[in-house]
């Protein structure tokens, strides 16, 4: 061949290679999977999976901020002081202790964010689940991790209706922009979708007893009554809340610890007393950072004591002495609740005392019974579960609403149910006198009273467990109580308050960046 | 056989042709009769050609009669026919109107004179002259409109390049070019292998790099034996010098540090007695080290024994001094070897670089081997290849951070000057526990990290390779017509080990257990270019048309792994996974993909010379944009050579002008492969797992982590420049001025939706609009006084940058918050309040804020910010997100260079000065300073901080200070209380060298040997309060400071 063509073969054969450009352009990616093929291609486990990852948000008290729930139940309320090092140490959490919340609240920020992310994750399984194709799937399953994706729904919502007032109905993919602006929905509205979605996963869901040892935590047909239960509570429907307690204490499925303490410790997690946990794992290999990274949980550190010798925390979170009057002369669970430190086991007194106060949050702190302490395997998380429904929180909200809906035989019934919470601790049962807040205070057989009484019992049963200004705010006393208990404070305590101003501070501002993004209206007076 | 035949080619450059004429002679200047060196002299026809050498000395060997041909940039070529052996001596006359140099441009070279574009050509010589380890460094100052920041003093570390301001606020950062291989980062030369660098400016002239070139292109060109046949040379380029920091922070000393800690409002009367009363270590034993067990007891907390224990009172520990070294030695050595055949060139180098940095723990090293050949296989093939091997390692500090447990500085300005970097021997604590020689814990902020463990008690072991090559065949079918089809490839390997020890100096300074961490991540990039070019000239007709394609693929895959709990890990040979515990153990992999496909084009057109038109268009396919898998890139551009019109030529002093315009539009690619894929994380632990189970373990999750939004196509950046060159009097002065407007458009900004989408991350789209317009001088003068040649180079560029516009975006805010990207404002804008001063009463706060009504938080001693607006556009008593206004920008307005050099017989002298005016910088660094002294050292000037005044009895009688209170939160709010001026002036580099005369050296076999001394940064003048002005954020947490460097070098040719 003549030489003088070879530069021609060259340009030939380097033309031929780049013809099917165009598929080698769309070839997949490695190393990611396309949501298409994820719900196409499905497997149980991948059933599963997209129901699991719903749960996580709740693990997330901690975002840029450290955003657990007790903040606001705990500390917005007069059972505890924001704490922590001194006066401008987490000025958030100090917003939210003195009245002084504005807008741009961080922590309120990653709460909302955490539970819109928790909504949306539930919205991505309700509404694939149904159509996902998978060949071990089976429809036992299905509906079994639909009604779980369902309560966790209503869980999140519940959770931001009673922090910011009625929220947008989303119950659809967000995935375009189209989507991107409902309007607010009233509370009303809220607590209807929040009854619907719980009253689906109530169908759906089993019970507690015959969930597998693998699936211990998830949500059970008992949490979703027990929730229902609570939604009638706040929307004061008497009648629809006591239904749905006689059948939790109808279920058998729970009943008290013998030791209230067990409620506290990790051996007692999801045990007879737990309605609903949120769970966290011992996990010393957690990556420091925000949301996604917690296993563990950031309260131990939290609250825990400064003091070294009491394992050495921050000491957010501080019970009042107020609420330490609360509990009768005789109560174990006031020193089950507040831990207080005698001074040979602080190490620095000065660092250690937050505006005059000194005790500690033993509950969430993961001490044991005796004041001692397990250190934790990661500098910063804990594993100690949540308790968001004890069965004692079911026997109260029960006894609340029977006493509400108030026949003579409601009563009697609502009697039992108090005193099995009192019984447990070895309290005198319903009526009785003790002293409370230093003054002897006598309840005695009347409707009134004993609606007095179970307020008294909810609040030094379920201390620092982060209900209590949400109780106070649906009893419509939120006003009158901070007021009284501002009164009693440490002057230095007393110089950090705002004003509680009504028909503002029972709900907390719309974060201000969510505001603008989602084109919502404030609530008032914000 | 055949390949020890080549090896001996370009071993041996020998002109293997039967020899009988013998030609030498001498090339002088035709005016003032000095040699010319480095004129080629060829014998046309054939490829036989040399250069001359110092003395203007060529000597040459023909086989028959011929031409000799001599040529020489600015020289008007000479030409003389000889027939036998003789001497031919030239003088050649300078022609300042002949600037044919042939410059890169993309997928191409073109006459210097042709071009249309805004191509910037920097002196690579006087770059080198500034020590530093990669050539972008040295760019600082160069050319105009290309701003260079250096970000950071850690050896080895990057600069910030931006050409013509910062288009985008995705990777804003232009590619480099090197001998046709596309990179991002050009790290792995060494500077001594530069031949040549342009900088492509404009669109007209990077649109051929399409969806590449929206930030601008660098070529970078590297040395290959020159073209003359029988030419070699060995070189020798090396310096050894010296580094120390420029500035300390004025800073508190012990005593006085506590005592005015103990003054501010806010602080217990009861401690601040204390202390008066009973002195300074009976204040620490009760206040500050208390009863822990990490500190040694204090002198006389034993009563019955009171000599006993540590006495902080005598400690007065420069925390500054003690981190920052003096004197860090820095090292370069390069040695190469050029030459040519008449059929081959060939360049072979080596270089080592070393350097250590001027903060502990921070050094760098690095070896480079480069081959450079080509070869004239046949008459219409020529083949050749690049290859680069690289390899560094080195230890990096973090520096620029906020957070005492991370950086050097932040921790070393956290540590309390009571505190000793390591504790004397024989301390002891209450307790009884020996402290001798340990590591200090941080006493007075107890979240710190103590420097001196974050360097002792981590043991990285970083090693990263690189291999960047590039082989080509260029065959030309005919004249004229070329197709060249090259090959380019360029890997990497990171390989990160580390070891970090057990160890616990206090709650916060510790670490529970040992561990390894382990990764190697691999990432290459193969091109592969197919290029014809044809170009002809038809009487005045100049053309030349160039159509091309090109593939690429990038591919990362990386593996990580750590595990703790070391057996022995004294023993350095066990630092590897193997030797931990493996229920520890932790593995992940991570992979990575794009590709690229393109099309491209060029025509050329000239008329006359004088009327020059390009146009280039290039379409790229990508995997990035499922729904716009193409985009297409234009540009077109006109020249006018004015100078060669004939009612100009009579212009006497006017050497050469022309005109240029041109427009382009270009694109930017550089974000996420799967930015618009939408796809399911299963990955865990993190982010979607769930705890399960009666043994509570982690349970796998999926979801959607990020919705993805739809239609995500490229940025657009389009261009419009307008510059003309001219040289007058003889390059007396000469110059271009250039003006332009480039708007990028569709920037990818991550939008921000409401919290129901239910993203972790947000989604990106593509809604911002950036406007950058300037203008760039750049102006020289030659000339030559007696035997002084002297040249003045100076650039100047004046930038305004603004975000036009951000349809439907959301503000993007950076880091603290500090940054801010909204509509009508600079990129990366500062917005804050204005700061007033300070109240002096609670009655004026209370006045001017009243707004807030019974719960205003502010009162004497705060800061006063100005209430600009509220939410009806009226101020309203309160200071909140409605007041913060544009505080300032990190953008300087001007950034200028000026470069001046002069020689007299064997002397040079050269001094470079380079600067910037109009940025601004957020002292983040002095907001520590001023604050309450619990988390920082307090600046010297802190004693006017708002304080209160004690009577002689320790009553509080008053409050004063000019400084606010730091204890209330507000009054550190992001406000211009931290702006500060950015603007300097720095003397970058000064030099002074000899070359020895010839006359001495020639009998060593010497051809050169020049040698020199130099010094970096001797100088900056800047208001600037920090420690360095070059901060690339324009946020300064306490960043890595330049250091100010003395060498001494040589460079030494046989």
């Amino acid at each position: 061949m003549n030489k003088k063509f070879y530069p021609y073969i060259f340009l030939g054969l380097a033309t031929l290679s780049l013809t099917g450009c165009n598929e080698w352009l769309e070839e997949e990616t490695p190393g990611i999977t396309r949501i298409d093929d994820y719900f196409n291609t499905g497997s149980q486990s991948a059933a599963e999976n997209i129901v699991n990852s719903a749960y996580t948000p709740l693990q997330w008290d901690y975002g840029t901020t450290y955003c657990a729930e007790w903040f606001i139940g705990d500390i917005a309320s007069d059972d505890a002081l924001k704490g922590g090092q001194n006066i401008s140490d987490g000025g958030d959490y100090y917003d939210i202790d003195n009245f002084k919340v504005q807008s741009d609240n961080a922590m309120l920020l990653n709460y909302w964010r955490a539970q819109w992310i928790g909504i949306s994750r539930a919205n991505l399984a309700i509404n694939k689940l149904p159509e996902m194709k998978g060949e071990d799937l089976t429809d036992a399953l299905r509906t079994r991790l639909l009604a779980e994706a369902h309560f966790l729904r209503a869980y999140y919502y519940f959770r931001l209706v009673r922090v910011f007032g009625g929220m947008p109905i989303v119950d659809y993919i967000v995935d375009s922009s189209n989507k991107w602006y409902p309007s607010r929905a009233s509370v009303e509205d809220c607590y209807d979708f929040i009854v619907k979605d719980l009253e689906e996963a109530e169908k759906g869901l089993e019970l507690k007893s015959a969930m597998g040892a693998d699936d211990l935590g998830r949500a059970t047909k008992g949490a979703a009554q027990a929730m229902l239960m609570k939604v009638a509570l706040y929307r004061k429907d008497y009648p629809t809340a006591k239904s749905w307690g006689e059948k939790v204490v109808g279920s058998g499925e729970y009943n008290l610890f013998g030791d209230y303490y067990d409620n506290f410790t990790l051996p007692g997690e999801n045990g007879i007393e737990s309605v609903f946990e949120i769970q966290y794992m011992e996990d010393d290999m957690s990556d420091y950072g925000g949301f996604g990274f917690t296993r563990g949980t950031f309260t131990q550190i939290l609250t825990r004591s400064r003091s070294n010798n009491l394992g050495g925390g921050w000491g957010f979170n501080r019970p009042t002495q107020n609420l330490y009057d609360e509990y009768e002369p005789a109560d174990p669970r006031r020193d089950m609740t507040i831990l207080k430190p005698a001074l040979a086991d602080m190490t620095n007194e000065a660092e250690e005392t937050y505006c005059g106060n000194v005790y500690i949050s033993k509950k969430n702190g993961w001490y044991n019974k005796d004041n001692t302490f397990s250190a934790l395997a990661h500098h910063s998380r804990g594993p100690l579960n949540n308790r968001q429904i004890r069965y004692s929180d079911v026997l109260l909200m029960y006894a609340e609403a029977l006493t509400e809906v108030g026949t003579p035989a409601d009563l009697v019934n609502a009697k039992n149910a108090l005193n099995q919470v009192r019984s447990r601790v070895g309290l005198t049962p319903f009526p009785y006198s003790a002293t409370i807040q230093k003054a002897t205070k006598t309840f005695a057989d009347t409707q009134a009273d004993l609606r007095a009484a179970i307020r008294h019992e909810r609040r030094v049963e379920l201390g620092m467990e982060g209900h209590r200004w949400f109780d106070l705010v649906r009893w419509g006393i939120a006003k009158q109580t901070m007021d009284a208990y501002i009164a009693q404070e440490t002057e230095e305590a007393q110089q950090q308050w705002g004003t509680f101003v009504e028909g503002k501070n029972e709900i907390f501002p719309i974060p201000t960046q969510e505001l603008q993004l989602g084109k919502l209206t404030q609530n008032p007076n914000y | 056989m055949k390949q020890l035949f080549t090896l001996a080619m370009l071993l041996l450059p020998l002109t293997m042709v039967a020899q009988s004429i013998k030609l030498q002679g001498t090339v002088v200047d035709d005016q003032d009769g000095e040699p010319l060196v480095g004129v080629t002299v060829m014998i046309t026809g054939t490829q036989q050609a040399t250069v001359t050498d110092l003395d203007g000395h060529y000597a040459l060997s023909a086989s028959k009669a011929g031409t000799l041909a001599f040529s020489y940039i600015g020289y008007k070529a000479a030409q003389r026919p000889f027939s036998k052996s003789t001497t031919i001596n030239v003088r050649m006359a300078s022609d300042s109107k002949m600037l044919d140099e042939v410059v890169a441009i993309g997928y191409g070279t073109m006459k210097k004179s042709d071009l249309t574009g805004s191509v910037a050509t920097v002196n690579t010589d006087q770059m080198k002259k500034v020590p530093a380890v990669s050539i972008d460094q040295a760019l600082q100052g160069r050319a105009a409109g290309v701003s260079v920041n250096l970000n950071s003093g850690q050896p080895g570390s990057g600069a910030t390049v931006r050409i013509r301001g910062i288009g985008t606020v995705n990777d804003a950062n232009p590619i480099y070019v090197v001998d046709g291989v596309i990179t991002d980062n050009i790290a792995f030369l060494s500077p001594n292998d530069i031949a040549s660098m342009e900088v492509m400016k404009d669109a007209s002239s990077t649109a051929i790099y399409g969806s590449r070139g929206a930030n601008g292109v660098i070529l970078v060109t590297t040395k290959n034996g020159s073209g003359s046949a029988g030419h070699s040379e060995i070189t020798y380029d090396g310096y050894y010098g010296w580094q120390s920091a420029t500035k300390m922070l004025d800073i508190m000393k012990s005593k006085e540090f506590l005592e005015t800690q103990l003054s501010m409002t806010g602080v217990a009367r009861s401690k601040r007695n204390y202390y008066y009363n009973n002195g300074f270590n009976a204040f620490i034993n009760r206040y500050v080290t208390s009863t822990s067990e990490y500190f040694p007891a204090v002198l006389g907390w034993d009563a019955t024994n009171p000599t006993a224990g540590f006495d902080y009172s005598s400690v007065d520990t420069d925390w500054q001094s003690e981190v920052f070294r003096s004197g860090a030695a820095m090292q370069n050595h390069h040695v190469s070897i050029d030459g040519a055949t008449d059929k081959s060139t060939y360049s072979i180098s080596g270089s080592y670089y070393d350097q250590d940095g001027t903060i502990i723990g921070s050094d760098y090293q690095r070896y480079t081997l480069r081959v450079n050949t080509s070869f004239q296989m046949k008459p219409w093939l020529k083949v050749g290849e690049n290859a680069t091997y690289m390899t560094s390692h080195g230890r990096t500090v973090m520096n620029n951070n906020a957070s005492a447990g991370a950086s050097i500085i932040s921790a070393a300005l956290a540590m309390a000057p009571w505190d000793p970097t390591h504790y004397p021997a024989g301390s002891t604590t209450r307790k009884g526990k020996d402290l001798s020689g340990q590591i200090a814990a941080g006493s007075n902020f107890k979240n710190v990290t103590n420097p001196f463990s974050m360097v002792e008690h981590s043991h990285p072991k970083n090693v990263n390779e690189r291999f960047v090559t590039n082989i080509y065949a260029e065959i030309t079918p005919f004249k004229g017509l070329t197709f060249r089809s090259d090959v380019s490839a360029d890997m990497t390997w990171n390989r990160g080990r580390g070891y970090g020890e057990k160890y616990q100096h206090s709650d916060y300074d510790y670490s529970t257990k040992d561990g390894v961490s382990s990764s190697i991540y691999r990432y290459s990039s193969v091109i592969w270019n197919n290029i014809l070019t044809y170009a002809n000239k038809i009487q005045d007709h100049n053309f030349s048309i160039m159509a091309g394609q090109t593939g690429e693929e990038y591919n990362m895959y990386g593996l990580s792994a750590s595990g703790n709990y070391v057996q022995d890990g004294s023993n350095q040979n066990h630092w590897y996974i193997n030797y931990t515990d493996q229920a520890t153990r932790l593995a992940g992999d991570d992979v990575s993909r794009s590709r690229r496909f393109s099309w491209l084009g060029r025509v050329f057109y000239s008329y006359k010379d004088r009327y020059l038109f390009t146009f280039n268009v290039r379409a790229d396919g990508t995997n990035k944009f499922p729904e716009n898998k193409w985009g297409y890139f234009p540009s077109l551009a006109l020249g006018w050579r004015a100078s060669e019109e004939s009612f100009l030529k009579k212009v006497d002093y006017l050497d050469n002008m022309k005109v240029r315009f041109g427009w382009g539009r270009i694109g930017n690619d550089k974000i996420g492969n799967d930015a618009f894929n939408q796809t399911v994380q299963a990955t865990a632990p993190t982010f979607v797992s769930y705890v399960l189970g009666q043994t509570q373990a982690l349970t796998g999750g999926a979801t959607v982590i990020t919705w993805k939004n739809q239609g995500g196509l490229w940025e657009l950046t389009e261009t419009w420049n307008l510059g003309v060159d001219f040289s007058l009097w003889n390059k007396k002065l000469y110059g271009s001025i250039e003006g332009f407007i480039r708007d990028t458009k569709d920037m990818l900004l991550t939008v921000k939706g409401p919290a129901w989408i239910g993203n972790l991350y947000d989604a990106q789209a593509n809604v911002g609009k950036v406007r950058n317009k300037g203008i760039e001088i750049q102006l020289g003068h030659l000339n030559r006084i007696g035997q002084v040649n002297y040249s003045i180079d100076a650039n100047v560029a004046f930038i305004k940058n603004e975000l036009s516009s951000l349809n439907g975006g959301d503000i993007v805010r950076d880091g603290d918050g500090i940054r801010v990207c909204d509509q009508g404002y600079p990129l990366y804008t500062f917005m804050g309040y204005k700061y007033l001063g300070v109240y002096q009463t609670d009655a004026e706060a209370a006045a001017a804020m009243w707004g807030y009504g019974a719960a205003q938080p502010y009162h004497a001693g705060d800061a006063k910010y100005e209430d600009v607006s509220g939410p009806d556009g009226q101020p309203d008593g309160k200071i909140d997100e409605y007041d913060k206004v544009d505080i300032g920008n990190p953008f300087p307005t001007v950034t200028y260079g000026l470069n001046l050099t002069a020689d007299y017989k064997g002397f040079d002298f050269s001094m470079f000065f380079s600067g910037q005016a109009g940025n601004k910088i957020y002292n983040d660094m002095r907001r520590r300073l001023e604050g309450t002294g619990t988390e920082c050292a307090l600046a010297d000037y802190m004693g006017n901080v708002w304080h209160n005044v004690y009577d002689d009895s320790g009553n509080i009688i008053g409050q004063e200070g000019s400084i606010p209170n730091p204890y209330n939160s507000i009054n550190s709010a992001i406000s211009d209380r931290f702006v500060e001026n950015g603007s300097f002036l720095r003397l970058k580099n000064i030099q002074l060298g000899y070359s020895l005369p010839k006359s001495l050296i020639s009998k060593a076999g010497i051809s050169r040997l020049r040698v020199y001394a130099s010094c970096s940064n001797l100088f900056t003048i800047t208001n600037y309060k920090g420690y360095d002005p070059e901060v690339g954020s324009g946020v300064d947490y306490g960043n890595y400071p330049q250091a100010r460097t003395f060498l001494m070098g040589a460079q030494l040719t046989f």
